[in-house]
């Protein structure tokens, strides 16, 4: 078991466990930027920023056992600003929400299921603007609960099931909708 | 069936971001690389970055965190809590005396001590109840007064439904047990016990005086506690437990 000798506080020290944070959730956060801005260079150059910001403000972290995803967040946001920034943002709003009852779920969920319209779900996911993707990524890969989501992007949990929801609505309508480009 | 609806595209949505996500790689060269960039901005700006006591203190536990973790105890499936540590690692910190890190407490499964989670109870409606909570919790067809879910642990809820029938309140909780869950019930000594088993599962009743009964009994892993604020027969709890859905 390691006993830590701390009796100077100096600048090295503090670097050293900072690069210990660096290197253990580097590629996570690299992902969650790579997922949004679809570019290395700068995926990279975001999350280095996004450390650059997570050092800044170590002091505002409550929970430290959240530390990875609270990073990721702050990737994420960084990635969204880029975005938007760049004017990379594909507006889906103007798309006809169609009601979706049931029994056309149910279609589109067994088609979905053969392999090569996976391929269209993952080119949905991507077509979607970055505040879905952010939202979708801590929901289905990080996992995080409702109320964890609430927590890191300091909105209510209403907001967030129904930015979720219409997420999966333009998923839908889109995979209709290239359905039918297709036929 | 439309809940399995939904959990099919979940699934689907949830494999193929893991699968686009899990595929994007770089190397530990190139992250050495970034590291040595970063590590010139940071020196470029020096006083943006607050080395004050607070972010060291921060630091230097992430880093123990961290790297006590990498020894092998982080990558098993408990949770490590780091509760009381924290605390006298920062005292002692703040003393600049020597951080003995020999010691750890793993957090019991099913327990609700771990003050890391917020644990004020939220209000909310069955459905929304059903959203979060990760259990197919079960309801009583009785007129319900409302839903009250706590968080116990990061994945886990307390489910508490309160009902009322033309007799009293009833309150249902339920909760997923944990690997080694015990439970204690202190009730008077005049109580009367009575223990019966339908469809293998055993149910115990407590009955304590003429105003108060309780029921217990877990169910794949979910424990349930029936608190009925009135003295119940076995005959009617059989058709309470029949009637849950």
């Amino acid at each position: 078991m390691q006993v830590l000798n701390y009796t100077e506080e100096t600048q090295e020290s503090i670097e050293e466990y900072q690069y210990l944070l660096y290197k253990t959730y580097y590629k996570d956060v690299f992902r969650t930027i790579y997922y949004i801005v679809k570019n290395k260079e700068v995926a990279k150059e975001l999350t280095n920023d996004a450390y650059l910001k997570a050092f800044e403000n170590m002091h505002s972290l409550k929970n430290l056992n959240k530390v990875k995803s609270w990073i990721c967040v702050i990737a994420s946001n960084l990635a969204k600003n880029y975005m938007k920034k760049n004017n990379r943002v594909i507006s889906l709003d103007n798309i006809d929400y169609i009601s979706t009852s049931y029994d056309i779920e149910d279609d589109i969920i067994k088609s979905i299921e053969k392999k090569e319209n996976l391929n269209k779900l993952k080119q949905v996911l991507q077509d979607l603007d970055p505040d879905s993707k952010q939202i979708i990524i801590m929901r289905y890969y990080k996992e995080l609960s409702y109320k964890s989501i609430c927590e890191q992007l300091n909105l209510k949990i209403g907001t967030v099931k129904s930015r979720i929801n219409r997420a999966k609505e333009k998923i839908y309508n889109l995979l209709k909708k290239e359905g039918d480009i297709n036929d | 069936m439309i809940k399995e609806k939904r959990d099919k595209l979940d699934e689907l949505i949830q494999n193929v971001i893991s699968e686009e996500l899990d595929s994007i790689d770089i190397s530990d060269e190139e992250i050495e690389l970034e590291w040595s960039k970063l590590k010139q901005k940071m020196h470029k700006r020096p006083r943006r970055i607050k080395y004050n006591r607070t972010n060291k203190i921060v630091a230097v536990i992430l880093g123990t965190v961290i790297s006590v973790g990498l020894l092998g105890q982080v990558m098993d499936n408990e949770t490590v809590a780091w509760k009381r540590n924290l605390k006298d690692v920062v005292k002692i910190f703040e003393n600049k005396k020597t951080i003995n890190n020999t010691s750890t407490i793993k957090s019991e499964k099913g327990n609700s001590s771990d003050e890391t989670y917020e644990n004020a109870p939220m209000n909310m409606s069955i459905e929304e109840a059903r959203d979060i909570v990760n259990f197919n919790f079960k309801t009583l067809p009785y007129k319900e007064q409302n839903l009250i879910i706590k968080q116990i642990t990061e994945n886990d809820y307390k489910v508490e439904l309160n009902y009322i029938d033309d007799k009293g309140k009833i309150r249902l909780i339920q909760f997923p047990e944990g690997d080694e869950y015990k439970e204690n019930i202190n009730v008077p000594k005049e109580s009367i016990i009575e223990k019966f088993k339908i469809n293998n599962i055993t149910y115990t009743i407590v009955k304590i005086g003429d105003k108060k009964s309780k029921v217990l009994w877990s169910y794949y892993g979910i424990r349930n506690i029936l608190d009925i604020k009135y003295s119940i027969k076995k005959e009617e709890v059989v058709e309470m437990i029949k009637g849950m859905k």
